[in-house]
Parts: structure tokens; sequence; C-alpha cells
């Protein structure tokens, strides 16, 4: 089955690619009778998060992530999938809204074991982001709404960068365990859902990339330091046909840092925006 | 070429010399300068408004030109009453010379106006004195008008004093006439101002003299009074002085005068009216010399010449006298301090020795240093010369002087005890001459001396103990107010500050048992001042102690930063300098509050108490430093001296 399922989708990807652009091209792939679900496929990703005070207003988004995934002989861990290079520029519109405009390379390592197209091909993308939190007792719920233009291809020799628009809303929460509040030294659980919906010529009514529904466990260091780590289930449409389902189940660690860069005499008068 | 050098060599000379002249004359022009000066001035008593003219020399004001001090209130007149006065006059070379008149006024007012040729009129009643005439180089000169006018209703009423004399070169000339409201006096002198002739006083109510001075020459050969319609002469000095001295006829001569009249009579003598009249006039040139002489050189006195018998004191004779006035003085004063001492006026109501040792005080003032008192004020006012010494004394003493050995009754009973001074014989003092008074003073000084340090004693004993009473409410009322409060305080903090209270409150009682365990006066006083100074201290050392929760609460609250992390999108406070608020709380609290705790003592509750205080604005001002280097060498230790030397704090620690 799972066979199967492997080679239909070379199939479909050599032919999408060999034959055209254009929505024709799934004219094969034919929607089953029922959503089937893949076997869930086991991930580990080590995400570091930067965000570098550089002015009053102004931050720089760095993020770095390492993505594992299984092998046949090693679930989560056995070989690495992407590493993964987004930045911005981010702006302080007030303490609790914040937006960003950057851009992302991605670099896909080829997993296919059996493959003997290209190991590794780029992706990139441009990015911008609308993030508001708002207080909820002693918590914090946030709404991020990321939007992707991003530019893929597969790993055959010569193949075509495709384009496709990602539409992402994730809403966040971060509850303190040990705490009142969020602050240094407090233990947090931090639910999230995020939807990834996608569009572009070649999206053919598989406009849900990914759902994914984590739960993580983190501590604050200091404020300028927080770990976590977490589980992630996600789904999603194939692209190659709407009626095909990936899931994950992905391992999460996470370390984020905001260092301040400013001279000590800039740094004071910034924490209060407006107030 | 060479002529026309010359002539330039000869210009420079002139101006050479010229400019050097020029700060010279320049000096020599300004000592003529004459500058004014307009505002306040004090002259004796009066203190008013000035206007002058004057020079400087080598430094020295002069005065040249006319003057005029003056001042008067309304304010102070519509108020209550005014004293007015108004000098006005010229001054010459700093001499008062030319016409001067001087007015002193005493007024009050009866406070209705009225205008009167647009001008506000006021009435006042009251006196005014006024002197007038000429003054030559400083000396009076011609003719001298004083008067004393009794003002009512804004006019004269009565005159109350009126004297004339005329001055020759500052020497009264000729005949002289001084007043009052109801008598006359007129007499004359000589040329060289002795006083000659009879000085004869008229009242208004009779054509004849009341009385008569006859001088001759200046000798004052006797008095002649009417009393009762009868004429009583006395003679008072010999025509033929043996060593006659010319003295001036001031308050002095009055009271040769009076003594010498007492000397001759058994009774007692009446006392006339003249004496009275001449040094009245007496007074008010002394009131107008005293101005004078305070801004310039004058010698403003009546300069009535007059001769009296003498009998100078031999050095011996000085020397007595120096020692008799300074023994009058210390043990006057001594008897007076002991008679006016409120804890021994207490005490002798209660103890009849202190009150037997009063009474004797009582006798040796009244009896032996007051007529010895006598005999100083004599010889300060220039008396003593001009009297027999034997006949004064004689006097003062008419009852014959006090025996050696005092005796004072006592209680109501009349019990008999004597009193002997210290030492012994030759304590005699029979004979009437300055040799037996120094003895006399001698022994009731050192009578007093004696008596004295035996009621200081007792009065010392008796202050002791009120001032034990007082100490010991002061020190009762400081331990329980200290307690009331710390017990007030216990329940609310911690454990360790407890321990360091508790310590304070057993520290202040084992002190209190200490001071209970004292049985000298002495010592009870001595130690009960330290004490209080001491509970004193445990009471701010209490009160920090208290305090300490509060203020590492403040510290906490002050160490800390405010960040805005962008991950929470939060502002967190962040603690910072974690190795000092360590220090802080692990070492350095724990460390003083066992200090407290354990090793408490007078000598050490203000070291602790100040130490504290620094110790928080340390932490407060540390926050803001820079303290990197601080914070490293904080990591290496753990021992609360080396940590307080590190926060510069053990400076106080080692201190006292």
């Amino acid at each position: 089955m799972k066979q199967h399922n492997y080679r239909s989708l070379c199939f479909v990807m050599l032919f999408t690619l060999l034959v055209s652009w254009v929505a024709q091209a799934q004219e094969g792939e034919v929607l089953p009778e029922e959503s089937t679900f893949k076997d869930p496929k086991t991930r580990v990703w080590f995400n570091t998060y930067g965000l570098i005070r550089i002015s009053p207003r102004l931050f720089w988004d760095a993020q770095t992530h390492f993505r594992f995934e299984e092998t046949e002989a090693t679930p989560f861990i056995g070989q690495i999938g992407q590493i993964y290079n987004r930045h911005a520029i981010g702006y302080i519109y007030s303490k609790n809204i914040n937006f960003s405009l950057g851009g992302v390379l991605r670099v896909n390592f080829n997993t296919d074991e059996s493959s003997e197209d290209q190991n590794v091909v780029p992706e990139w993308r441009i990015w911008h982001q609308y993030q508001f939190a708002m207080p909820l007792y002693s918590a914090m719920i946030y709404h991020r709404i990321r939007i992707e233009h991003r530019w893929t291809r597969g790993f055959a020799e010569e193949s075509d960068f495709i384009f496709r628009n990602r539409w992402r809303y994730m809403l966040r929460a971060k509850v303190p365990l040990n705490s009142t509040k969020l602050e240094p030294g407090t233990m947090y659980v931090s639910p999230e859902a995020e939807l990834i919906m996608q569009s572009g010529k070649e999206v053919v009514g598989s406009v849900m990339e990914d759902l994914r529904l984590t739960t993580t466990l983190g501590y604050i260091l200091n404020p300028r330091l927080q770990i976590a780590a977490g589980l992630m289930y996600s789904q999603g449409q194939t692209l190659q046909n709407a009626g095909n389902f990936n899931q994950n189940w992905t391992i999460r660690f996470h370390v984020y840092f905001s260092p301040d860069i400013r001279k000590v005499k800039d740094k004071l008068p910034a924490i209060h925006f407006t107030d | 070429m060479n002529s026309r050098s010359n002539y330039t060599k000869l210009l420079l000379h002139f101006l050479g010399v010229g400019l050097l002249m020029t700060p010279l004359s320049l000096h020599f022009l300004q000592a003529q300068v004459k500058e004014r000066y307009e505002g306040p001035l004090k002259l004796g008593d009066y203190l008013g408004e000035a206007v002058y003219t004057y020079f400087v020399d080598q430094g020295d004001t002069i005065l040249d030109g006319t003057f005029v001090l003056q001042r008067s209130s309304l304010e102070a007149l519509l108020e209550k009453k005014d004293v007015s006065f108004e000098f006005t006059g010229a001054f010459k070379m700093g001499y008062p010379h030319g016409s001067w008149t001087f007015q002193f006024g005493e007024f009050q007012s009866d406070n209705t106006t009225r205008v009167v040729d647009y001008q506000y009129t006021l009435n006042i009643s009251g006196s005014q004195t006024a002197a007038e005439g000429v003054l030559n180089m400083g000396k009076p000169q011609g003719l001298w008008n004083i008067s004393r006018d009794r003002i009512q209703g804004s006019e004269l009423e009565k005159a109350l004093f009126k004297s004339q004399i005329f001055f020759e070169n500052g020497v009264p000339q000729q005949s002289f006439q001084v007043a009052d409201s109801s008598n006359t006096l007129v007499g004359r002198f000589l040329r060289d101002g002795l006083a000659h002739d009879n000085w004869e006083l008229y009242s208004d109510a009779t054509t004849e003299a009341i009385e008569v001075w006859s001088f001759n020459e200046g000798v004052l050969e006797h008095i002649q009074l009417q009393i009762d319609n009868e004429t009583r002469r006395e003679r008072i000095f010999d025509e033929d002085l043996p060593d006659a001295k010319t003295i001036n006829l001031e308050g002095n001569y009055l009271q040769i005068v009076k003594l010498w009249r007492d000397f001759g009579s058994s009774t007692a003598t009446t006392e006339g009216q003249v004496a009275g009249l001449l040094a009245q006039n007496a007074d008010f040139y002394n009131r107008i010399n005293g101005i004078l002489s305070e801004i310039g050189t004058s010698s403003f006195r009546p300069e009535f010449k007059v001769k009296v018998p003498f009998f100078p004191l031999d050095t011996i004779e000085n020397k007595q006298l120096d020692s008799i006035k300074t023994m009058f003085e210390n043990s006057y004063g001594l008897g007076q301090s002991l008679l006016k001492d409120t804890h021994l006026n207490i005490l002798k109501l209660s103890d009849e020795e202190t009150e037997y040792l009063y009474k004797v005080v009582e006798i040796l003032s009244e009896q032996f240093l007051l007529p010895l008192g006598e005999i100083v004020r004599y010889h300060n006012e220039g008396v003593l010369e001009h009297v027999p010494r034997e006949q004064l004394i004689r006097q003062l003493w008419p009852t014959g002087k006090p025996a050696e050995v005092i005796t004072v009754a006592m209680g109501d009973e009349g019990i008999r005890r004597t009193f002997k001074g210290p030492g012994v014989a030759p304590y005699q003092w029979e004979a009437y001459n300055l040799n037996s008074l120094q003895r006399l003073a001698e022994y009731a000084t050192s009578s007093l001396d004696t008596i004295a340090a035996v009621l200081q004693a007792k009065s010392t004993q008796k202050r002791r103990q009120q001032e034990v009473i007082q100490l010991e409410e002061q020190l009762l009322t400081q331990v329980n107010q200290l307690n009331t409060y710390v017990d007030s305080v216990m329940q609310n903090i911690p454990e360790a500050h407890q321990r360091a209270l508790e310590n304070i409150k057993t520290t202040v009682g084992n002190y209190l048992k200490e001071y209970s365990a004292k049985e000298q006066l002495d010592q009870k006083v001595a130690f009960g001042e330290q004490l209080k100074q001491c509970f004193r201290e445990m009471d701010t050392l209490a009160k920090r102690v208290i305090q300490l929760p509060e203020r590492s609460n403040e510290i906490a609250a002050v160490y800390q930063d405010a960040v805005w992390n962008p991950f929470t999108t939060t502002i967190m406070t962040e603690r910072v300098k974690k190795r000092i608020t360590g220090a802080y709380n692990k070492i350095i609290m724990p460390y003083f509050l066992g200090q407290i705790a354990t090793a408490l003592d007078c000598e050490n509750a203000k070291v602790y108490s100040s130490s504290l205080e620094r110790l928080h604005l340390r932490m407060l001002a540390l926050r803001d430093e820079e303290t990197r280097k601080l914070e490293r060498k904080l990591k290496k230790t753990q021992d609360p001296k080396a940590v307080l030397q590190l926060l510069n704090l053990l400076d106080t620690e080692n201190e006292n």
C-alpha cells in the first residue's frame, strides 16, 4: 500500500512536470471515494528563534530550524529533512501588535532513500506576518496571521520552480503554570493550533496544506532566554490529490533568545511604547 | 639736532616728575575732602537718624561741620508713648564747637488730631528736657541753660528744673542759679571755679533762705538749715583744712559732706535740699557729657570746684582695701547664693543642721559683710580718702564689731547654738582701722567657705536624690515604650528578626537590673545617665530591626529591571545584580541579626543601627553604580566581614 502510494506520487509528479504546469495536469488524478490518510511520519525539529532588538521599534527576526525525519530504520531523527533560515525585519507597533516582513531560504534534502535525483534543492519565500496579542487573566493569547509567497521545486534535475501562496493563521496561548504571570522562572504551557491554507495554479483542491495541533511546555529563564519542547500532530492534503492526507507526529525543541544589542541608555525609555 | 634732543629729554623729565607727584597731591587733596553721612547712629543709649559731615584723617573719622542726631516716632507716640530726642550743633576738627542744643522728650498723645493750616496737629503731654549753650572746642562757654518742663496738652504746664550757669572756658563763673519746681538755689564762684560765699536756697513759700551752704574759697564751712522755724547751724569742715584737696562738686562730694555731717551729729541728720538740686544738676551735665564724649573730644562738666579734707591711703592700706574688696565680692556672692538656694531653703525646714548653718550665713552676711561692702563702695566712689577712717568704721558698726563666736537661736524654743569659724586667734578686729577690717573679712570669708562646703554638699545630695527619682522615671518610661512596641510587632516579623528584638529587650532589662544593684547615689546618677543614652540607642536599633523586612522588600523592588520580552510580548521584571542582593539577603542580614541576637551591649548598639542605616543607603546607591567588579569579588566570599568590606561598610563597624 505504502509502496504503491509512493509510486503513484512519483508518477504524478513526473507527469506534472513533464506534461504541463496547467490544471489539466491533474486530469489523471481522481479523487478517491473517501479521504485516505497516510501513515503518520515521525519528525524532530530543533528550532532557534532570535528576535534581536535593533532600534526602539525595529527588530531582526532570525530563525534557524533543523528538521529531521524518520528513516525506515530510525523513527523521528533518522535523517535531515530541511534546514530552514527565516529572516525578517519586524516593527513593534505597540506592546501587543507587531508586524514582520522578510525572506526564507529553506534547504530541502531529498529524503527519498531510493531517489536518484538531486540531494539538495533550495526553496525561496517572501513572508509577512501580523501578530496580535491579548492578555487573558494570567495568560496571554496570540493571533498570528502569516502570509508566505513560496517558490519550490522538486529534486529532479532541471525541475522548475512552482509558485504558491500560503495563508496561515495560528491561535496560541501561553499559560503560566507556577506563577501568576509570565516572568523569569515561569513554567508555562502553550497550546496552539495553526491552519495553513495554500493557493496557486498548481493547487487544485489541496487547499489545506497543513493543520498543526501542538502543545508545548516552556520555561522562561530570563526575559531574554526561553526554552520549550512540545509535541505536534499535523495533517494536510497532498498537493497531488486532495483526497489524500499526510499525517505527522513531530517532537519540537525550541530555543528563544532576544538579545538587545542597543546601548543601555537607549533601552530604558523604549520599554513602554505608548503608556 | 643735539639741542632738539636735549629739549625732548627735559620735557620727559618734567613729565616724569609730574607723574610721580600726582599721587601725593591727590592724597593731600583727599585729606581735605569732607564727606557727608546720613543714616543711623548710636551714641550711648541714643539710637537715631544722624546727618553730619566729616573727613578721614589717617584712618580716623574726624567730625567737622554741622551735626544732627534725632529720633521721634509717631507710631510709638500713638501706640503708647514716644521717647524722642534731638541733638543739634557743630564740630570743628573733632571738637564740639559752636552753638548746641539738646532736647529729650517723653510724650504721650491723647490721640485726637486736628487740621490746622494744612497740617495735622496732635496734642502731646509729657516732659521735655532741653540744654542749650555754646561750646568752645568741647568746653562750655558763656551761659548754659538746662531746663526740664512738664508739658500738658502741648502747652508748658510747669517748670520742673532749671539751671543757669555761666562758663569761661569750661570753668563756672560768677553767680549761678539752679531751681526745681519749688526751690531755687543761688550761689557764686570765684574766677578759678571754686565755690565761694553763701549758697542760698529759697523756697517759693518763704522769703528767707531755708538752707544756706557757706563756702570759703571752696571749703564748705557750715550748713544752715531752717527746721520748724528754728535755725540750725552745722559745722562741716574747718577753715584751715589740714590737707585740702580740690575736687569737683559731684555725687561723691555730696556723699563726703553727708558723712561729715553724720560724724558731727549724734542724731540722724536732716537731709537738706541743696544736695539734691546739685546732684540733679550734675546728672544733667553728665548726661550731655556722655553723649558728646561718644563722638568727639569734650569735657562737658560743670567743674564746680570745692575743697575737701584729704587722708591719703598708703600702699599697705590700698592693698588691704583691694584684698577686702576681693573677699567681700566673693563671700557676699557665695552667701547670697546659699541663702537663695531652693534646695537648702526646703531642706532647712526639716534639717536642723541646715537651719543652724543657714542662720549663721545670714549673720555673717549682715553683720560682717554688708558694712564691709559699704567700705568697698566708698572706696570705689573715691570717698574714702576724704573721711577719717576710724570714724567711718565706728559709724558702720555703731554697736561694736561682731564677736568671733556667733550665736543663733534655733527653732521655736529658742535653743542657742554657737558657731566659731575655722582657725584660731589672731582673729582680732577690735581696732578701728583697715588692718582689722581685713581680718574681719578673712574670718567671714573662711567661715563662709567652711559652711558653704557643708551646705553645698547637703544641697547636692538633695539635688542628686531628686535627679535619681527623675532619672529612674525616664528610664522606666523608655523601657516600657520599647517593650510595648516591640511586642506589638512581634507576630508579624520573621523569626530571625524576632530573636534580635528579644535580645534587645533582654539586654535592656539586664542593664536595668545592673542599675538597681548599684547603691551609691553618685554611681546611680552616672550609670543612669549612660543608660538613658544607651536605651535611646537600643530604641533606635529596635526600630531599625522592625523596619528591616520592609526595607528588604524595598531593596528587592529596586533591584529589578523592566524588560520587554518580544516572545511573550509582555514586560517582565528581572532581578538584577543578584550577587549583591544575594549577599545582602543571605550573608549580611543574617550576620547583623545574629550579632544583635547574641552580642549586643550599650557600646555596639549604636554601631549596629548606624551600620544598618548605612547598609540600606549603600544598597540603594549600588543599584545604579557600575558594580561588575564588585559582583565578581562577591562571588568569591561568604564571610560577612569581607562582604561588608567590599561594600565599604566595615569602617563604621570598627569605629568606637
